[in-house]
């Protein structure tokens, strides 16, 4: 949390990839998790704009930290 | 999923005498709405896309120095025209030009939002590729500014070579220059993107995706040209979430908000409801009547007092109420906040086949499920907001609690409490199963999709727009759902006003004696099975179609006895406690003109109701009562349901829904009878 991180790949199914790509969570893009809710929510920061995810969803997100 | 990519002649610019169309195109919480709310002020009104339950708003826009106003529509919020839901499909056929009645020029202003311009210049990407004309409008500025992300207005203009105008919607700057980019028929090319060049329509995902890398790969050149990449920031809006998105403090904060909610519907409105009605049943129906009064046949007085200024009395009783939740709900939209409930409720609600927004009219309709329905809007789209506005009239709404309390009190006097109680249970177990049973059928279409919600930033809201969009929404009310009510009642009145026997003057009848009597006795053997096949309770049963607060007044009605006044009183209907006991509504003592005794005492509510239940249950007077009470939470609410049914999902969706909550009411009044008669 609070790190910079760099999307490697979204193992989402097409249906939800596309989604994603349009919001900004696409492979290359840096974001950031910047709040846990509960029961396990995550809220990722992408530039300016804070995107809401399930847990399960949060996971198919495969990312690195960012140097 | 289908795209809407096609070029369409009719979006080119024609002739310059024609109207223009604006359309209002943009991501959700862009302030796509606000800037449509700032261009046409209360020239606005709420209908739904041909077709659709998709609601739109559309109004009449004078720009200072436009010769002729020009027609605006707020399309839904979207991300992009790859169509996944109806209200996405709407914004395709608008785009089209498949939005019947209106002119043939339009004109598409894109809203860009300059905080998120990768996710906003994606749509107009897609946008720009119909062919339609474009003018872009961006706004928050000031929000970017601060984030340390301005955006070049100008350089964006250059860059993609279609006119852009800076607006703020919350203050109205920026307007002018929009107008003149609007007059002007905005631009046809957008730099870089080729309207209708290999975009043949198709259903296939990875074609769909294939050919939105296109787009992304525009995007991040535009993006790039302004200066770069925004990067991560820590904002006040991440301050403000680290407490109400927190685990163990955000779900109090959510749950206080839902009880607001609840008490606004219930407590704040109903003395604001309790005035009007007594402004129209007072002073308004006496001056109607004194009118009347002297050279007007009775049964006119009869059809317009009690018939036509009833009607509208209900509606105008039902106005404060709707505007009071329209300005709760804007106010959360407007704040930021309703985004995040959503958030904190989806798992909860997606154990149960919803999404987390449907909490909200869900929780509003324990309270009164008029404006249950109107809270609809907030879900994110048309087959969405049909399934939850399906399972509203299944919160058992402060209104049937009157009943309730009678019932419970009379017949279970040491367990009334808990007599109320299992009846709010059976209603949230009604909605969980028939959320889950229309999920596996008729909704079969809805998928479980993942949460992926983008949360709009926190703001102030700004009152001026809010309350031109309360306005706009509650005289659609008035004028749609309102109609269906006035004329209902109206017919209600005549059933009750014409004899079916005896020798009565229209308008001066017994109600066992007028159409709607004997037509009460005719459905009173239909209830026998469920132990109350009689037709003072038939006849009861059939005015609370109309309104659940007047069964009691109809049972005292039918029985020529005065109604408990304890169970009407406002407070008993905002509140389930305190209970009156069974003494307070036996002890309220009637009218005995006309009145058989049942030998127990005096011919009061309570007596007469005992006596009825024992008789046509064979002895299991509880179990009949409990029965009945079971039938009032799971038939038709009330009449200004359906009419806003009606008015937001159509005839077909209404009617069915009041046959099987009727057949459903029927079906567990006849188990529980049946069941508890036996213990």
């Amino acid at each position: 949390m609070d790190r910079d991180l760099q999307v490697l790949s979204v193992l989402t199914p097409v249906a939800l990839h596309l989604r994603m790509h349009e919001v900004g969570l696409r492979a290359g893009a840096t974001v950031r998790v910047t709040h846990v809710a509960p029961f396990g929510g995550r809220v990722v920061a992408v530039g300016a704009s804070r995107i809401a995810l399930d847990s399960s969803t949060a996971g198919l997100i495969d990312v690195a930290v960012r140097p | 999923m289908t795209a809407c990519h096609e070029t369409s002649p009719a979006g080119a610019p024609g002739s310059r005498e024609a109207q223009t169309r604006v359309l209002l195109v943009g991501n959700p919480n862009v302030g796509k709405s606000t800037l449509f709310n700032a261009m046409t002020g209360a020239r606005q009104r709420v209908m739904n896309a041909p077709g659709t339950t998709v609601e739109l708003s559309t109004g009449s826009w004078h720009p200072t120095g436009s010769a002729a106003p020009l027609d605006v529509v707020d399309l839904p919020g979207t991300y992009s025209l790859v169509a996944r839901s109806p209200d996405e499909q709407v914004v395709c056929d608008a785009l089209r030009g498949d939005t019947p009645g209106g002119p043939d020029l339009r004109v598409a202003v894109v809203v860009l939002d300059a905080t998120a311009l990768s996710r906003s210049l994606y749509l107009l990407a897609q946008v720009a590729r119909t062919g339609v004309a474009v003018v872009v409008a961006v706004t928050m500025l000031d929000v970017a500014r601060a984030h340390g992300t301005p955006v070049d207005v100008a350089a964006l203009a250059s860059r993609i070579g279609v006119p852009v105008a800076a607006v703020d919607p919350r203050t109205g700057s920026g307007l002018e220059d929009l107008a003149r980019a609007v007059r002007d028929h905005g631009g046809i090319r957008v730099r870089g993107i080729h309207p209708g060049a290999d975009t043949a329509p198709t259903d296939d995902l990875t074609s769909q995706l294939a050919a939105a890398e296109v787009h992304f790969a525009w995007v991040e050149e535009v993006v790039g040209s302004l200066g770069g990449r925004p990067t991560v920031r820590r904002t006040r809006t991440d301050r403000v979430d680290r407490a109400l998105l927190n685990p163990w403090l955000g779900l109090p904060v959510f749950l206080a908000t839902l009880w607001a909610l609840f008490e606004l519907t219930t407590r704040a409105a109903t003395p604001v409801m309790d005035l009007v009605d007594r402004v129209i049943n007072g002073p308004v129906l006496t001056a109607a009547g004194a009118l009347l009064e002297g050279w007007a046949p009775s049964w006119l007085v009869g059809l317009v007092v009690d018939g036509v200024l009833a009607g509208v009395g209900t509606v105008l009783t039902f106005l404060p109420l709707m505007a009071i939740v329209y300005t709760a709900l804007a106010l959360l939209e407007d704040s930021g906040y309703m985004a995040r409930a959503a958030f904190l409720a989806d798992r909860a609600m997606r154990a149960i086949g919803l999404d987390g927004r449907a909490m909200l009219p869900l929780i509003i309709g324990f309270g009164c499920n008029v404006p249950a329905l109107a809270a609809t809007r907030t879900l994110p789209d048309a087959r969405r907001r049909l399934l939850t506005g399906l399972l509203v009239p299944w919160t058992s709404c402060a209104a049937r609690l009157t009943v309730y309390i009678l019932l419970a009190s009379i017949f279970f006097p040491e367990h009334a409490g808990t007599a109320i109680f299992a009846m709010y249970v059976l209603s949230v177990v009604l909605v969980v199963g028939g959320g889950l049973l229309l999920r596996r059928t008729l909704f079969r279409d809805l998928t479980d999709e993942p949460l992926l919600l983008v949360l709009p930033a926190y703001q102030r809201p700004r009152l001026r727009p809010i309350l031109t969009s309360v306005a706009s929404r509650v005289r659609s009310f008035a004028s749609k759902a309102g109609r269906i009510i006035v004329v209902t009642l109206t017919v209600v009145w005549v059933l009750m006003a014409v004899p079916a026997t005896g020798d009565h003057p229209v308008g001066d009848v017994p109600v066992q004696e007028s159409l709607y009597g004997r037509a009460a006795q005719g459905a009173a053997p239909v209830f026998a099975p469920a132990g109350f096949g009689d037709w003072h309770l038939t006849a009861a049963l059939a005015t609370g179609f109309v309104a659940k607060e007047v069964v009691v007044g109809a049972l005292a009605q039918s029985y020529a006895v005065a109604e408990p006044e304890d169970v009407g009183a406002p407070d008993a209907v905002a509140a389930p406690e305190p209970v009156p006991t069974s003494e307070a509504v036996a002890g309220t003592d009637g009218p005995a003109v006309g009145q058989e005794s049942d030998g127990a005492g005096a011919p009061t509510l309570s007596n007469q109701l005992r006596t009825t239940f024992e008789e046509t249950s064979g002895g299991h007077a509880s179990a009949a009562a409990l029965a009945f009470m079971v039938f009032v939470l799971g038939y038709t609410p009330c009449l200004a349901t359906v009419a806003e049914q009606w008015r937001r999902f159509g005839a077909a969706w209404t009617l069915g829904a009041v046959g099987v909550q009727l057949v459903v009411a029927w079906v567990l009044a006849v188990l529980v009878f049946q069941v508890a008669r036996l213990l």
